[in-house]
């Protein structure tokens, strides 16, 4: 008990004798008999109890007893009683007395506790309610702490949180950052009594995201374990909320460049349909000079090339786009590689390609037209990136739940930390604009198709061994 | 060719309807312009054309509607349908509605005017022919004796097999739609089963063709369907 309680206890009890003194003289005064002032008596100490406490009442129930025994019983003047009921009286009048302080007292108590935890809800309430309404645009944090100290009436809050490593500080608080710092790290809630300072450490679900510190407030424990849980949901919720818009900013983005060059590709195939029927039906014509017909046959070629361009931006549009719809059938792998091989043989040159001796027949259940684009890349990579005229090699190993398709040419090392760039759209890696044209869309689209089909597309290369290129297709995708 | 060919051609855009105009019209062919599948009706009730060039996409009536009508008033006038890569559907969808042939933009000339003349000629022997035995390259399918020889020499065939041979034999270089082959050989109650078709091909190919992975014969057109060479 502090000083000031004990000094206001003594004056409440000064205050009690004084008015018990004040009672026995005024019955004395009017001369009351036993009874009622006995009555009188019982009524202060009931009051007592009620306002104050057990011990007030208690101790002027005792001077009241003295009192009625001094001033009201037989022999008068004297602390002793001669008649029995007197005894009965007194010892009845204490007894009552102190068990009416204590049942007031308790009731008394448990008001004043239910008041305090209407109010400590109230304000968890109004907390909750206001972590609804914070604005995402801004940072979160400082809004928090700033929130949480005004609503809780505390002298201070900080905020440390472990996701931007961030600390926010609202109000006064007499604590270092590195206090804030380390309740996360050692995962310890700490309550503090003397001055009023709790810390907890944030946690979503059961990994720690951040510590809370909260001085000079007049909550309870469970109170502040609200608030601790309450900051931790809003800040998992705005984190949550920012990774979605900025994942709905990035399909959008993505959408409106599928359907821009989905545009452009189709505004490009009327010119280019003209150039060439124009170019080819000169051709066509045979009343050209050599110099002449070279040059509108170099017109014819390369309007032919840029058609394809524009046709590969085009198929990539589609695929990029959100919802790409397959549209699977039984595929036999062989068959499949096979007719690849035929349809690239422009691209592949004078790289023989070899299908491995032991390569199994594999079939698959995909989209056709898609599965050929992918095999089409990787061929064309391959023949583009591999040592001039070496080979080609094809493999296809069915096991248990994948069916694995793998090109290896010689050379075209791919260091490690560029294994996964190469998968992303518009990435070449350095130099190999050097080697080969490209656009740095091709494996993105093979990735893109791969993934589609619930498969993993990824490359192996070393020094020796050339580079491979692997794409995994699962067997469960659908059992005929 | 001795007669000159009158070729209408239907595009709206002014370029392309240009560039084919003087290069076909320096090729020998007789071309008249529509704009779109109104104006195309309307010129072929004044003009007998050999054939019909047409756009696919078209505003107004657009390029399939435009097919579907010259195709029923006109029965006799091939139609070749100028058609965008990767839009196979719309490829199957001219040959449902009554499309000889189509030719992917941007096309070369040399093509085009083979496929023209190719349409042409056929709409023109359609009529004459029957059960009279076909000779293409070295194969000789006859309906009438139930044979197929290769070089003189016989190739056995199954009844199925025989069937789509001859289908494809009496539509040489038209592009024959899966559903097409399908509704023909198995009944119309198919029409999605382009695994028999694919099975059933690649049997005919093992018996037909010098080397079955690079056919000369039966052609495949992706994503649409097949094609038997021409005589």
């Amino acid at each position: 008990m502090t000083k000031r309680a004990i000094r206001d206890v003594a004056v409440r009890i000064a205050a009690g004798i004084a008015a018990a003194l004040f009672m026995t003289w005024v019955a004395y005064r009017f001369h009351f008999n036993l009874s009622s002032a006995t009555s009188i008596h019982l009524f202060l100490v009931t009051a007592i109890a009620l306002r104050w406490g057990f011990l007030e009442a208690s101790i002027v129930s005792l001077l009241s007893v003295a009192c009625l025994d001094y001033f009201f019983t037989q022999p008068l003047f004297r602390f002793y009683m001669t008649a029995t009921h007197d005894w009965v009286a007194l010892v009845t009048f204490e007894s009552v007395a102190l068990l009416v302080s204590r049942l007031s007292n308790q009731v008394s108590r448990h008001a004043r506790e239910s008041e305090m935890h209407r109010s400590h809800l109230q304000k968890l309430y109004e907390l909750s309610q206001n972590v609804l309404l914070l604005d995402r645009q801004k940072p979160v944090d400082q809004q928090l702490a700033c929130l949480i100290q005004s609503t809780l009436q505390a002298k201070g809050v900080a905020l440390w949180n472990a996701y931007d490593l961030h600390l926010c500080m609202s109000g006064a608080c007499e604590i270092t950052d590195d206090e804030v710092r380390s309740t996360y790290f050692t995962e310890r809630n700490e309550d503090d009594s003397i001055t009023a300072t709790s810390r907890r450490v944030l946690r979503s679900g059961t990994r720690p995201i951040g510590s809370l510190v909260i001085c000079g407030h007049s909550l309870d424990d469970a109170s502040i374990n609200a608030t601790a849980s309450l900051t931790a949901v809003a800040i998992e919720r705005a984190r949550s909320f920012s990774a979605e818009s900025s994942a709905e900013a990035a399909r959008e983005s993505e959408q409106l460049r599928s359907t821009v060059l989905d545009g452009l590709a189709h505004a490009f195939k009327t010119p280019l349909t003209t150039i060439r029927s124009s170019s080819s039906g000169l051709l066509e014509m045979d009343t050209l000079s050599g110099t002449e017909k070279r040059l509108v046959a170099l017109i014819d070629q390369h309007a032919a090339h840029l058609n394809d361009l524009t046709t590969r931006l085009l198929r990539t549009a589609r695929i990029e786009n959100a919802d790409l719809k397959l549209k699977r059938e039984q595929i036999d792998l062989r068959q499949l590689i096979q007719s690849s091989i035929g349809a690239s043989a422009q691209e592949l040159g004078a790289h023989p390609v070899h299908l491995q001796p032991r390569m199994q027949r594999g079939n698959v259940w995909a989209d056709r037209h898609l599965l050929e684009m992918a095999l089409f890349q990787l061929l064309d990579n391959a023949a583009k990136y591999g040592s001039p005229d070496s080979s080609i090699t094809i493999d296809v190993q069915e096991e248990q739940a994948e069916t694995l398709i793998s090109i290896r040419n010689e050379g075209s090392l791919i260091p490690p930390d560029e294994r996964e760039k190469i998968f992303k759209r518009f990435y070449r890696s350095p130099g190999s604009d050097r080697r080969a044209s490209g656009t740095g869309i091709g494996l993105s689209v093979v990735k893109r198709i791969t993934e589609a089909h619930q498969g993993r597309a990824r490359v192996d290369s070393g020094e020796h061994t050339g580079t491979t290129f692997f794409l995994t297709l699962p067997r469960t995708a659908k059992e005929m | 060719m001795t007669a000159r060919l009158n070729v209408l051609i239907v595009e709206d855009d002014a370029g392309i309807r240009q560039s084919l105009f003087e290069t076909l019209t320096a090729l020998g062919f007789v071309i008249g312009e529509a704009r779109n599948g109104e104006e195309a009706l309307s010129r072929l009730r004044m003009v007998d054309y050999d054939a019909v060039l047409l756009d696919i996409n078209m505003p107004g009536m657009g390029g399939i509607e435009t097919c579907r009508r010259i195709c029923s008033s006109y029965p006799q006038v091939p139609i070749i349908m100028l058609t965008v890569r990767d839009e196979e559907d719309d490829k199957v969808e001219a040959l449902d509605a009554g499309a000889d042939d189509y030719v992917t933009k941007p096309f070369q000339i040399r093509e085009l005017t083979a496929r023209l003349r190719s349409a042409i000629r056929r709409a023109k022997t359609s009529a004459v022919q029957s059960n009279s035995p076909v000779v293409i390259g070295s194969l000789m399918l006859d309906p009438d004796r139930h044979r197929v020889e290769k070089m003189g020499q016989e190739v056995r065939l199954t009844p199925k097999e025989f069937e789509m041979l001859r289908f494809l034999m009496e539509n040489p270089g038209r592009p024959v739609p899966h559903n097409r082959l399908l509704t023909s050989i198995w009944g119309s109650e198919y029409g999605n089963e382009r695994e028999y078709l694919r099975v059933l091909i690649s049997q005919l190919r093992k018996k037909i063709e010098d080397d079955p992975a690079r056919p000369a014969y039966i052609l495949t057109e992706t994503h649409v369907g097949y094609r038997f060479r021409e005589a």
